[in-house]
């Protein structure tokens, strides 16, 4: 089952709030993705970001699935700024992870 | 015109720019020793954003603690309008006749805006509109910048803060000013029990740790989201971007001052006179026709900040 999420309806344009970014991660796309479903985020229409919600929303998710995150997310309709933000939290996010898992 | 007797009065200084302050600020921290303050503007020419929220804050804090206010010679100063239409009496309590129309649209500065729970990611893009209304690369470095800013305001000061913006066309320098009377970056890694944390740390260690790549001081607590939302290059982003523009930065918490003039080595301090400011102020300033491909200083800052290689090694994430 795929399960996608326009970004601009859900936060608008500009992708700034870690906390609600955070929370969002927590209730909506974790909850879908430990059923099985394939989250897909569409960035269409988002035309910036900051790192903080990057990172809490992306790097984290990455964190927590760092060998398997392909099977779970897909990134559509990114502007190479945002595909930028993006691989800079998934990247830094998996490394993070990896490291974790590794001193477990 | 006659002075309020009894007050401790604090002669407001001409120009605040960057350079100064932390002077501002040692003397404004004062004001929490007195039952009655009264602030006077004779001199007031000019204050950069930083400086203004920073007036802001005190006095409303001041309010907080009953401390009573008064203010002379404010519309008589030079800068009076400026400093009416940017809001700074009006968000004091002091509701002045105005003798001018508001015009909507762009401006070269945005007034002085509270920074609650409440606060929306629309306010960091009205910033970066009064600064670039075209929507080019300017507006989205301040809208970033903003948007860093106002989240670290919110979520570690534990108090009210102010924001507030302006484009100097003389100058091309493009500045955003956060301030707030909240608990410091020193009390939040404290409170927080961060790792980083350690007694006898004074606030100008507390400053460069903060603005270290990868420290937060939120980092390590347990969250009722499994998660921090914080991974602390926020502001070590920002202060590349500054870096990349040949602009300034400059932060104050408590008693210590950090401070970064363009490509130069920061520089890290007390306060001068031992003062304290009770709270923590960051200023923000880009020069304007230095700020290019948005994107490409992006990348230029995550190499600096993260070190590690973007590799694109998830290009099968991407539809």
């Amino acid at each position: 089952m795929t399960h996608e999420f326009f970004m601009k309806e859900l936060f608008g344009c500009f992708l700034a709030d870690g906390d609600q970014a955070n929370a969002f991660r927590f209730n909506e796309v974790e909850a879908k993705t430990s059923l099985g479903s394939l989250i897909v985020f569409d960035f269409e229409g988002v035309t910036n970001m900051t790192e903080s919600f990057s990172n809490a929303l992306f790097g984290n998710l990455a964190e927590d699935h760092p060998f398997d995150l392909i099977d779970r997310v897909r990134f559509k309709n990114c502007s190479p700024l945002i595909r930028g933000f993006l691989v800079s939290a998934v990247s830094h996010g998996i490394e993070r992870g990896k490291r974790l898992a590794r001193s477990e | 015109m006659l002075l309020p007797m009894g007050s401790h009065t604090i002669k407001l200084p001409q120009y605040v720019f960057e350079s100064n302050l932390g002077e501002l600020l040692a003397r404004l921290g004062e004001c929490r020793s007195h039952s009655e303050v009264c602030f006077d503007f004779q001199q007031v020419a000019y204050y950069i954003p930083a400086a203004i929220v920073s007036v802001v804050a005190m006095v409303n804090e001041l309010h907080v603690q009953d401390v009573r206010c008064s203010f002379v010679n404010h519309k008589d100063c030079e800068a009076f309008r400026y400093l009416q239409r940017i809001d700074l009496f009006s968000e004091m309590g002091l509701d002045l006749p105005e003798d001018f129309f508001r015009r909507s649209g762009s401006r070269d500065f945005v007034p002085v805006e509270k920074i609650n729970s409440a606060t929306k990611p629309e306010l960091a893009s009205s910033l970066g509109e009064c600064i670039d209304p075209a929507g080019g690369p300017a507006k989205q470095v301040i809208e970033f910048s903003a948007g860093e800013c106002i989240l670290n305001c919110r979520q570690h000061s534990r108090a009210i803060g102010y924001v507030s913006a302006q484009y100097a066309a003389k100058s091309d320098f493009a500045r955003i000013g956060v301030a707030d009377c909240g608990r410091g970056i020193r009390g939040s890694f404290r409170d927080n029990r961060s790792k980083f944390y350690r007694e006898g740390m004074t606030d100008a260690e507390a400053i460069a740790l903060a603005i270290r790549p990868n420290v937060s001081s939120t980092a390590d607590l347990p969250h009722m989201y499994g998660k921090s939302p914080n991974a602390g290059v926020g502001l070590s982003m920002l202060r590349d971007l500054v870096r990349q523009t040949l602009g300034h930065m400059v932060v104050v918490s408590g008693s210590g001052w950090w401070k970064q003039d363009g490509v130069r080595s920061p520089k890290s301090d007390g306060l001068p006179g031992n003062g304290f400011f009770p709270g923590t102020v960051c200023s923000v300033c880009f020069t304007r026709k230095q700020i290019g491909d948005y994107d490409a200083m992006l990348k230029e800052a995550r190499r600096k900040v993260k070190g590690l290689p973007e590799e694109e090694s998830d290009a099968n994430l991407f539809l």
